[in-house]
């Protein structure tokens, strides 16, 4: 869904050319951007429309800082941000300016920064169907839907305190090969690495396979702590699932990849999961073996979507 | 233990092109502090020895005692460190044990043993491991617990289907680490720990079966409850013994199937005093006292309620 706040820009065809790209459009009156905004959620996208009242735009800034990044766009038809690029400091994905009302804005202009910004389109997310595929088998550039596995390291200033800055690039390289290896074994790929998070993915027919080799990560890991990577603390780890869409890139070739999907996965393993237990998006639910269902709680909501987690795991 | 002829006639070809006669005849009373080469050959004393009659004699002798790998084990050690401060390089030695390789036998470095390649075959014994003798062993017991009320409560071919695929895991995980299964009845059983650091090879098993136990039950126990376990490990002197009997009456068997039916509750490992001094600090910081019983240090797989 995506929310526009707007009197001027709806008058000059912004709308019509945001429908193009995503049916689900809701516009609002600015007056009414307080309390809608409540009821929006974090993976949903915003454009507000700024007014020439500096107060009343200042107080659209600090509603919208708290948002996550990247989920609003700032539409100014007078021309009173100064600074546009202060704006993408506080977390907007696009700036619209003066100059839009000549000329309308471009569909591929809107798409574009629509697309840096994670967002997946609406009736796409809840209609598709699962269809399962081989990965070794996928089309570049092909939008599919797959189960996502996030591992991250929770305590790695633990491991750059004993093995030191060369130590953890080479226990890093070693972590991603026994990951990796885990992964072939289980019917996934190692797709993307950031610092100290790992994401997998798994065709929707290795949910199972996915599950477990998180479980097995998280309850072995005193001992692969120990016999397999020669620690002296127990690495915490943190493992986030989510089930969704994202256009497939061979690994290695990630750099481009924009999805949602990954984005808000990344966000939920990364400040929202705890440490040494499995979290479930609510996407997840249905497709989890009915004993790890059972054993999932729902802690809350995030970024829209409601979140279940398993006990945590002594070492 | 049978010797390919090949095998024989390379280790008598190399030890007489390395060795001279006086060193193999220490060789070989290393492998036996017995040995007499005159009396074991027949020859007389006062008629020079020949080094190829006396390797012949030597690896024939080793071999009828059963103490082959023990003698390629010396060779390999005088290789390595020489002998009374003197090197004896011994060329083409790699001959001999890319030939125990083939028979399926591997070198353990930490202990400078050969040991049986459990993929190959896994006797009790290593192939090594003489009956009625006395070994230093780290011995793991395991016992499933409730057996009799979960045999009762299901079928039994589900019960069946369970316990072989429980064992299954178990072997897998003990004979990664050169363990052996020495007696398993259905419900538990015993398994020991002789190559490697035989004590923290224990654990470690022990540690991967019982953190296993959870994802187990959850993906391959075909039963409507989940299986627990109580497993037990201690370390000292064993007799081995084929018959069952016999090695179950030694301390060391005795008290380690006194500490898992004593002093450990469901899904909880316990270790002797004996193997918690031997382990690596970070391995050791995972066992906690036993408030219920001073002295007894243990491992519980555990969950926090969210």
């Amino acid at each position: 869904m995506i929310y526009c706040f707007s009197t001027i820009f709806v008058k000059l065809g912004f709308i019509e050319e945001l429908m193009k790209i995503d049916k689900d459009v809701s516009l609002y009156d600015l007056a009414e951007f307080t309390k809608v905004l409540k009821k929006i959620k974090d993976h949903e996208i915003i454009y507000v429309e700024f007014s020439k009242i500096p107060e009343e735009n200042q107080k659209i800034l600090k509603s919208l800082g708290k948002r996550p990044s990247k989920s609003w766009a700032v539409l100014d038809p007078f021309g009173v941000q100064n600074d546009p690029a202060e704006l993408f400091h506080l977390g907007a994905f696009d700036y619209l300016g003066p100059q839009f009302k000549k000329q309308p804005v471009q569909i591929s202009r809107l798409k574009k920064a629509l697309l840096w910004a994670g967002w997946v389109k609406s009736s796409k997310v809840q209609t598709e169907k699962y269809e399962d595929f081989k990965l070794t088998k996928l089309t570049v550039n092909k939008e599919y839907r797959m189960f996502f596995l996030l591992i991250d390291l929770y305590n790695p200033d633990n491991l750059r305190k004993e093995l030191g800055e060369k130590g953890v690039a080479q226990f890093r390289s070693v972590f991603h090969d026994f990951l990796k290896q885990m992964c072939v074994e289980n019917g996934g790929v190692l797709w993307i690495q950031q610092e100290f998070s790992f994401l997998l993915v798994f065709p929707p027919s290795s949910v199972e396979n996915a599950v477990f080799l998180g479980l097995k990560l998280i309850t072995s890991r005193s001992l692969f702590s120990i016999e397999k990577f020669d620690l002296k603390f127990i690495l915490d780890i943190r493992a986030s699932f989510h089930f969704g869409t994202a256009p497939w890139q061979e690994p290695g070739k990630t750099g481009n990849v924009v999805s949602d999907s990954i984005n808000s996965l990344f966000h939920l393993g990364l400040k929202r999961a705890a440490a040494n237990t499995l979290t479930f998006t609510e996407n997840c639910l249905d497709s989890l073996p009915h004993r790890i269902k059972n054993l999932t709680q729902q802690i809350g909501e995030f970024e829209g979507r409601k979140i279940y987690q398993m006990p945590i795991f002594d070492s | 233990m049978r010797i390919p002829g090949s095998l024989v006639n390379n280790t008598i070809r190399i030890l007489y092109e390395n060795l001279h006669t006086d060193i193999m005849i220490k060789l070989a009373k290393m492998v036996d502090e017995d040995f007499d080469f005159y009396r074991v050959s027949g020859f007389r004393e006062s008629i020079p020895i020949n080094p190829q009659d006396c390797a012949h004699v030597i690896v024939k002798e080793v071999i009828r005692q059963n103490k082959f790998l023990n003698l390629v084990e010396m060779m390999i050690m005088i290789n390595h460190k020489g002998l009374m401060g003197r090197q004896y390089p011994i060329r083409n030695l790699i001959e001999i044990i890319k030939g125990l390789s083939a028979l399926g036998f591997i070198y353990d470095k930490e202990n400078q043993l050969f040991f049986e390649d459990a993929q190959i075959n896994a006797s009790k014994n290593w192939g090594r491991l003489l009956d009625d003798h006395d070994y230093y062993l780290a011995l793991l017991r395991l016992d499933i617990v409730h057996n009799t009320k979960i045999v009762r409560a299901h079928p039994k071919t589900q019960v069946e289907q369970a316990y072989a695929l429980f064992y299954e895991m178990v072997e897998r995980k003990i004979h990664h680490r050169w363990g052996r299964i020495w007696s398993w009845e259905g419900d538990g059983g015993m398994a020991a720990f002789f190559y490697g650091h035989r004590q923290t090879y224990a654990v470690y098993s022990a540690l991967d079966i019982i953190q296993s136990l959870f994802v187990f039950n959850i993906f391959k126990n075909p039963l409507s409850e989940p299986i627990q376990i109580r497993l037990a490990v201690h370390a000292g002197s064993q007799r081995y013994s084929e018959d069952q009997v016999k090695w179950k009456k030694s301390d060391t068997a005795s008290y380690v199937l006194e500490l898992e039916s004593k002093f450990c509750a469901p899904n909880e490992l316990v270790i002797s005093e004996a193997v918690n001094s031997s382990l690596e600090k970070t391995l050791s910081s995972l066992f906690k006292p036993k408030p219920k019983f001073p002295g007894f240090v243990a491992y519980k797989l555990g969950v926090e309620e969210i």
